[in-house]
C-alpha cells in the first residue's frame, strides 16, 4: 500500500470515526462489539479503497461496509442475529399494547426518556427496519443512499423508514404509558 | 379528504419543499409530521451523546498500518521464509500428481456449480463442524487420512487464516474442502478430483499460462483451475477476480 493512498484513506474517512461507530451500536448493540465491528470495517474499507470512485458519498460508502462487514461477523461466530441488551423495563413493555395518545402527548413524552432508553428501544426493532430508520433519521443519509447502502430499492427503503417509525412510535408510547408518563386518550 | 400516507410523511420529511398542499390545510397530517421529525430529533441527540473514545481511532490507525490490502504484494517483496514455503507447496503438488491422475475422469456436469455454492453455504451453516486443524500441516494430514487426497494447502500470513477443513460430497463423492478467511470473508476452496472441463462453468479466465472457469450461483461466485491432478474450487460471495487472485497466489499454483 503505497504510503499516499493510506494516508489518503486516512484524510477522508477517519473523520467518520464518530459516526461509523453510532452507526455500529445501532447494528450491533454492544459496545464490544461496536467497537471490533468499527476496527475490521476500516482494515476491509482500506482494502476496498481503490474502488472508491470521487464523488461518492464517503461516509455512504463506509456504512455499507461497515454493514456487510456486521453480516459477516454474524456469519463468523454462526449466530442468526445480533444479541441486543435491552433493558428490563423495555423488555417488559414489549408485550405491552399501546394505547392512541395525542401526537402532542407523545412527543412530551420521548422528552423523558433517556438516551439509553430511546436507544434500547430502537435496538428492538427488526435489523432491515432499525438500520433504515437509523441511517435516514440519524445519519442524515438520502433515500438513494440508504438503499445503497441497504442494498434495496429506493421504494423499500420508504416502506421501511415508515413501518419503522409506526413500530418505534408504538414500542415508545407502550413504555411511556407503563411509565405513567403519557395518559391514554380514553 | 385523503390524508397523506406514511410514506409521503417520510418524503416530506427529506424534502420539506416537495411538500403537498393537502400539508397546509390538514392539522392531522401537520401532526403527524411534527411527530415523525420530534422522532427523528430524539434520535439525533440519543445517538449524538455516543462518542468514542480516543483508544478506539488510535485502535483503527493501528489496523490500518498493520494492513496489507494486497496481500500478494508481500509475497512479490519476497522473503527466505516465504520462498521456502513456496517450495515445499511445490514438492508437495510434484507428490500429488501420480495419485490424484487417475481420479480425472469427466463425469456429469449438470449444475456443477450449484452443488459447489451448496458446499460453501454448508461450511457456513452454524452446526456445521469444522476440522479444526491449527495449521495447514494438521489439515494437510486430515485429508490424506480421511481423503487419501493431498493437495495443496493455503498458505498462510498473507492476509488469510485457516478455520478448518471438512469432508463434502459432490456429484455423490466425498470429495475435500477448506474454509479460509480473509479480509473479504469466508471463502471455501473445493478440493476436486474432476476436471476443470467437467464443472461446465461459463466464465474463462486466461492467467499465467492457465484457464480459469467461473460461475455464479445464488450470489456467490465461484473460480476453479486444475492444477497437477486436482480442481481447486473457490467459493464466495466476493468477485470471481479475487477468487483468482486467491487462487493463483495462496494456492501458489504453477502453471501447468
Amino acid at each position: 500500500m503505497p504510503m499516499g493512498e493510506r494516508e489518503s484513506f486516512e484524510n477522508l474517512m477517519l473523520p467518520l470515526l464518530d459516526s461509523l461507530y453510532r452507526a455500529a451500536r445501532a447494528l450491533t448493540g454492544s459496545e464490544h462489539d461496536a467497537r471490533d465491528l468499527v476496527q475490521t470495517a476500516y482494515v476491509k474499507a482500506l482494502g476496498s479503497f481503490r474502488r472508491f470512485r470521487p464523488g461518492t458519498n464517503e461516509k455512504a460508502w463506509m456504512m455499507r461496509i461497515l454493514r456487510n462487514t456486521w453480516i459477516d461477523q454474524l456469519r463468523h461466530r454462526k449466530v442468526a442475529g445480533p444479541v441486543v441488551p435491552i433493558e428490563e423495563a423495555l423488555l417488559a413493555a414489549r408485550d405491552l399494547v399501546a394505547e392512541p395518545v395525542e401526537a402532542r402527548d407523545f412527543q412530551q413524552a420521548m422528552e423523558q426518556f433517556s438516551d439509553a432508553e430511546v436507544i434500547a428501544a430502537l435496538g428492538e426493532l427488526p435489523e432491515s427496519q432499525r438500520m433504515a430508520l437509523y441511517l435516514s433519521d440519524v445519519e442524515g443519509l438520502s433515500q438513494d443512499e440508504v438503499a445503497e447502502v441497504l442494498d434495496i430499492a429506493v421504494g423499500t427503503v420508504k416502506s421501511r423508514v415508515s413501518r419503522a417509525r409506526a413500530l418505534l412510535r408504538e414500542r415508545l408510547t407502550a413504555y411511556a404509558q407503563d411509565m405513567g408518563f403519557v395518559g391514554r386518550l380514553r | 379528504m385523503t390524508h397523506l400516507s406514511n410514506e409521503q410523511i417520510e418524503q416530506v420529511l427529506q424534502m420539506p419543499e416537495m411538500a403537498p398542499e393537502h400539508l397546509q390545510s390538514c392539522p392531522l397530517c401537520q401532526g403527524r409530521l411534527a411527530e415523525a421529525e420530534a422522532m427523528r430529533s430524539r434520535l439525533r441527540r440519543a445517538f449524538g451523546a455516543l462518542q468514542p473514545d480516543d483508544l478506539l481511532a488510535e485502535q483503527v490507525r493501528a489496523g490500518l498500518r498493520r494492513h496489507q490490502p494486497r496481500w500478494w504484494h508481500r509475497i512479490a517483496r519476497g522473503s527466505v521464509v516465504r520462498v521456502a514455503a513456496m517450495l515445499v507447496l511445490g514438492v508437495v503438488l510434484l507428490v500429488a500428481v501420480p495419485v490424484a491422475g487417475p481420479w480425472l475422469q469427466p463425469t456429469t456436469a449438470h449444475g456443477a456449480h450449484a452443488e459447489l455454492v451448496q458446499i460453501h453455504q454448508a461450511n457456513l451453516l452454524p452446526h456445521m463442524e469444522l476440522h479444526a486443524g491449527s495449521s495447514p500441516e494438521d489439515v494437510a494430514s486430515y485429508f490424506k487420512r480421511e481423503l487419501g487426497l493431498e493437495p495443496a494447502m493455503p498458505q498462510l500470513g498473507v492476509g488469510m487464516a485457516l478455520r478448518g477443513c471438512c469432508v463434502a460430497y459432490f456429484r455423490d463423492r466425498p470429495v475435500g474442502s477448506y474454509v479460509v478467511e480473509s479480509d473479504r470473508g469466508v471463502i471455501s476452496v473445493i478440493v476436486l478430483p474432476d476436471s476443470v472441463d467437467s464443472l461446465e462453468m461459463s466464465g474463462t479466465v486466461n492467467r499465467g499460462g492457465r484457464t480459469y472457469r467461473t460461475g455464479t450461483f445464488a450470489r456467490s461466485h465461484v473460480a476453479a483451475v486444475e492444477a497437477n491432478g486436482y480442481t481447486y474450487a473457490a467459493v464466495g460471495e466476493v468477485e470471481a477476480e479475487w477468487l483468482i487472485e486467491l487462487l493463483e497466489t495462496a494456492l501458489n499454483v504453477e502453471p501447468a
